[in-house]
């Protein structure tokens, strides 16, 4: 790592401190972005086929950013053809530099703003007022943050980190004391923000569309100051980034549900305005003027760029923010420069810079969530892998991460050592040492390793059954706990299938969390190659550990782009979902009945990832178990094994992301929580002292005739889950929210 | 729902008395003359409509208004949504500035989803050569900045109401 990167590296954790220190932040973020994702899931388990409308919102972005130059030019001749002046501006200076000069030139004295993303990435508030103007925020979040002297945290929540006292005490600043009760603060902004509008002689928005068809900008709000800053003052001004070009209405509309459903659940904003040009000004003696600039400021350069293209189907509905377990604990302050969260990442590094870019991507911790979460689908952990390689590249790799990119050839060694490795990894002198020299914590339990893999055990094992599967077991199912490998042979065998095992490797993913893409195209070559020859030779390939999974399915094809990749992809189940799909081709001999008492159920991120709902829970139900799912909308925060690393850098961080997961499942006096990712039991039975098993183990006692969860859930286990569903329903009550705006 | 004009102006005179209004601002000749029958009975209240007087003070009754009543070209049923077309700005605030926007619609202009108002929005923005804006509105003014708690009325209408009417609302020309 050279200079640069260490006191990046350093910077970094001095924040991440602040972060995890400030309880109160913790707080509001948690209520706000766990709502704001529950009711935009709501929303969409409620609609008609909303994954028509998810295809059709993917299919239109992707169309309209090929299609991107004859849209804009579309959109400019009918624009100007309607009085409107439009401009292009190449970066940021050159978008400041038009807009005081147009202010300059019309004497401007009040601008009056509502919220723009685009705004913001030129600093343009800012600029403004260094130019000699009065700018008033409109949007009251925005506001808020104007008047804090802060920026947004969040991409549609500017002052979701803001407490009502802290509020009130701004508002209260310059007048009469108003209580901290959102209502009357809230009219108390409405009347000062009144007589800014009606005094303002010039008015700036962003645009969440512009349509090549009508030349018309479309405004989505839910406070309603957008239509007020363009009826109001003479002069007008849009900053619309280059991506935000559509063809027509019909797929501004389309789009613009996705958005508003992914960012509040809501079917529609308020407020959606089109306008094209300017109409006749309510104040008869003026005449009315407006200008577009089109902001492009490294937009064509992402557009250039294979992969990065994708960066541009953003609609700012801040889902990725939402659903990501770091973002909850420090806010778009510390996990963002002007664009924050997961799409932040790729959007500094060509809107702003590489190197800020890099500073803060070390924050995501690739549980891939985000990926679920984003309605254009946008592959977030992919672009941010790429994001952390050019920064190594460019800097070097921290000693750590290098270490643990290597994750799998470790666990190996610990594997053919043990039991000597067991013994040293549990010895606390071992660990400190292992903390000061390669900065793994000391506090993290290390899995017990097995010479007896279950690599070795199905070498001499002989399977018989009809249909052909391949298993892919990944490292931990092998080196550690190898009675998963065993129940999964169990029950594909009982289920008349003859499992077979192809050369293969880790998945690879512990080295894509610190961005060595290249060792994880190694792992995905490597894989694809050996499973791609078993599939052709008749096999269906099952794996047991969501990450596997998930690199199978959705990583590995993006990573090679070929054909075999595919193969593989479309071959490809995780074991539960491959005992449905042989349920529903009829090939399913039985599911025994499991009656295992009451326990709790964790869905793990790569599972929800790519499923959204878990096949492993849906077989358990139809066991006859009673299995009480513990919803979490992020995830529980090793990913991985960035739960490995010393203090702030990883371990810190980690227990405070899986701080609320803990106390829901400790809630529910469950002794056992069934769960398929081993990092995520690792988590668990570190966080929440709890015993965690893989759902396929228990599956395979019941397929033996085994009954041995029974005894262990109490019968006051039994009153605790009942409490525990209605306390954990919702955290605080099903309180409507909504917040106030869409970003353009 | 309300069967005909004289429904409207009953439903707004209610309004009025509740809300304590004392100047409605009116878009539309025809509804302008049916609520102006309220004046006699509701003094001191004050109808007003664009075409009674200049630009300017037409502005400045809309700034103090109580109540915009205002006419739209469609409703979208899915989405509980009105649609208002309009190329002068005044006309605009009386859906904007008020505290209460009463939108009045005929039925016959009901559609069930937004694709099928999409057409129309279409055709006001082509058919426009200068300015025009297409408004869709889909309940009050709302922010939740403060606190995540839900609160109206922040910068537009604290309250919409729209009057589905059982009869073509015809402007003479």
């Amino acid at each position: 790592m050279d200079q640069y990167a260490t006191e990046a590296h350093e910077r970094l954790l001095q924040r991440i401190r602040i972060g995890l220190d400030d309880k109160r932040l913790r707080a509001a973020l948690y209520l706000g972005t766990e709502n704001n994702r529950e009711v935009s899931e709501k929303a969409y388990s409620e609609t008609e086929d909303s994954e028509g409308l998810l295809r059709e919102a993917r299919r239109i972005k992707r169309e309209a950013i090929a299609r991107l130059d004859e849209n804009l030019d579309s959109f400019i001749r009918v624009a100007n053809s309607a009085g409107v002046k439009v401009h292009l501006a190449h970066d940021a200076p050159g978008a400041v530099g038009l807009i005081l000069e147009l202010a300059r030139k019309a004497s401007v004295k009040l601008i009056v703003k509502t919220k723009s993303m685009t705004g913001e990435e030129i600093d343009l508030c800012h600029q403004l007022e260094r130019g000699g103007f009065d700018v008033v925020e409109t949007d009251l979040g925005e506001r808020l943050v104007q008047l804090a002297h802060q920026r947004p945290s969040h991409l549609i929540a500017p002052a979701i980190h803001m407490s009502v006292e802290e509020i009130a005490r701004l508002l209260s600043k310059h007048g009469e004391r108003i209580p901290p009760e959102p209502r009357r603060l809230t009219m108390a902004a409405r009347d000062s923000l009144r007589e800014a509008f009606l005094q303002a002689d010039m008015g700036i928005t962003g645009a969440n569309f512009a349509l090549a068809d009508s030349g018309a900008i479309v405004l989505v709000t839910n406070e309603g100051n957008g239509r007020l800053v363009t009826a109001l003052p003479r002069l007008n001004i849009a900053i619309v980034g280059m991506e935000k070009v559509v063809a027509n209405v019909a797929d501004a509309l389309t789009v613009l549900q996705a958005l508003t459903m992914s960012a509040l659940g809501q079917k529609i904003t308020t407020y959606v305005t089109l306008i094209k040009g300017r109409s006749v000004l309510a104040n008869a003696e003026q005449e009315p003027e407006q200008h577009i600039i089109i902001l492009d400021n490294g937009r064509s350069a992402m557009r250039a760029d294979p992969l990065f293209r994708e960066a541009l189907y953003c609609l700012r509905c801040g889902a990725c923010n939402d659903t990501c377990p770091t973002f909850r604990l420090f806010s778009g302050h510390l996990f963002g420069h002007i664009y924050t969260g997961a799409v932040g990442i790729p959007w500094t590094e060509y809107t702003a810079s590489p190197d800020l870019a890099g500073d803060f991507a070390p924050l995501c911790i690739s549980c891939g969530l985000c990926k679920r979460a984003c309605p254009e689908d946008i592959d977030l952990p992919l672009l941010i892998a790429k994001v952390k390689e050019r920064y190594i590249e460019r800097h070097g790799q921290h000693s750590i991460n290098r270490i643990l990119s290597s994750y799998e050839t470790f666990v190996k060694l610990a594997s053919a050592t043990s039991p000597l490795s067991n013994l040293l990894l549990s010895r606390r002198v071992f660990r400190r040492g292992l903390e000061r020299i390669l900065g793994i914590d000391a506090r993290r339990p290390f899995p017990k390793f097995t010479r007896r893999t279950f690599k070795k055990w199905f070498e001499s094992h002989e399977s018989n059954g009809v249909r052909e599967v391949a298993y892919f077991v990944d490292t931990y199912a092998d080196l550690c706990e190898p009675e998963i490998g065993r129940a999964v042979v169990g029950i594909l065998e009982a289920n008349d299938c003859r499992v077979s095992m192809p050369n293969q490797a880790g998945s690879g993913m512990p080295a894509f969390l610190y961005g060595d893409v290249k060792r994880t195209t190694g792992s995905a070559e490597f894989n694809v190659r050996h499973l791609a020859e078993a599939i052709r030779a008749g096999c269906e390939v099952v794996s047991s550990e969501p990450t596997a999974t998930y690199c199978l399915k959705e990583l590995y094809p993006r990573l090679l782009g070929s054909a075999d990749a595919d193969l593989v992809a479309a071959h490809s189940y995780d074991v539960f979902e491959f005992l449905l799909q042989l349920q529903r081709d009829a090939g399913l001999k039985h599911l025994p009945q499991v009656s295992v008492g009451q326990v709790a159920y964790y869905s793990p991120c790569h599972t929800r990832t790519v499923y959204g709902a878990s096949p492993a829970f849906e077989v358990m139900k139809q066991t006859g178990a009673e299995v009480c799912p513990v919803r979490y909308t992020t995830c529980c925060g090793m990913a991985g094994t960035f739960g490995f690393k010393k203090g702030l850098e990883g371990y810190d961080v980690s227990m405070a992301v899986g701080e609320t997961l803990f106390e829901r499942i400790r809630v529910t006096n469950a002794d056992v929580v069934l769960t398929e990712s081993s990092v995520c039991k690792m988590h668990i039975e570190h966080g929440a002292s709890v015993a965690v098993r893989h759902p396929v183990t228990v599956l395979w006692d019941a397929y033996q005739g085994q009954k041995p969860l029974a005894r262990i859930v109490a019968q006051e286990g039994r009153q605790g889950l009942q409490s525990h569903a209605e306390a954990w329903r919702y955290v605080e009550g099903t309180r409507e929210r909504t917040s106030s705006s869409v970003r353009a | 729902m309300v069967p005909d004009l004289a429904g409207v102006r009953e439903y707004v005179g209610k309004l009025a008395v509740a809300s304590n209004a004392r100047r409605i601002v009116v878009l539309g000749l025809v509804l302008a003359r049916e609520l102006r029958l309220l004046e006699a009975s509701l003094k001191p209240l004050e109808i007003t409509t664009k075409p009674d007087m200049p630009r300017g003070t037409f502005f400045s009754t809309v700034k103090a208004a109580d109540i915009g009543v205002s006419p739209a070209e469609l409703a979208v049923a899915e989405t509980g949504t009105v649609i208002i077309a309009a190329s002068d700005e005044s006309e605009r605030l009386v859906t904007a500035l008020p505290k209460i926007h009463v939108v009045v619609v005929p039925r016959s202009r009901l559609v069930s989803s937004l694709a099928d108002a999409e057409p129309r929005i279409s055709r006001f923005l082509a058919g426009a050569s200068r300015g025009v804006v297409v408004s869709l509105i889909s309940g009050p003014s709302k922010t939740a900045d403060i606190g995540g708690m839900l609160v109206v009325g922040v910068h537009g209408p604290g309250e919409l109401h729209v009057c589905l009417l059982d009869q073509e609302l015809r402007e003479e020309s």
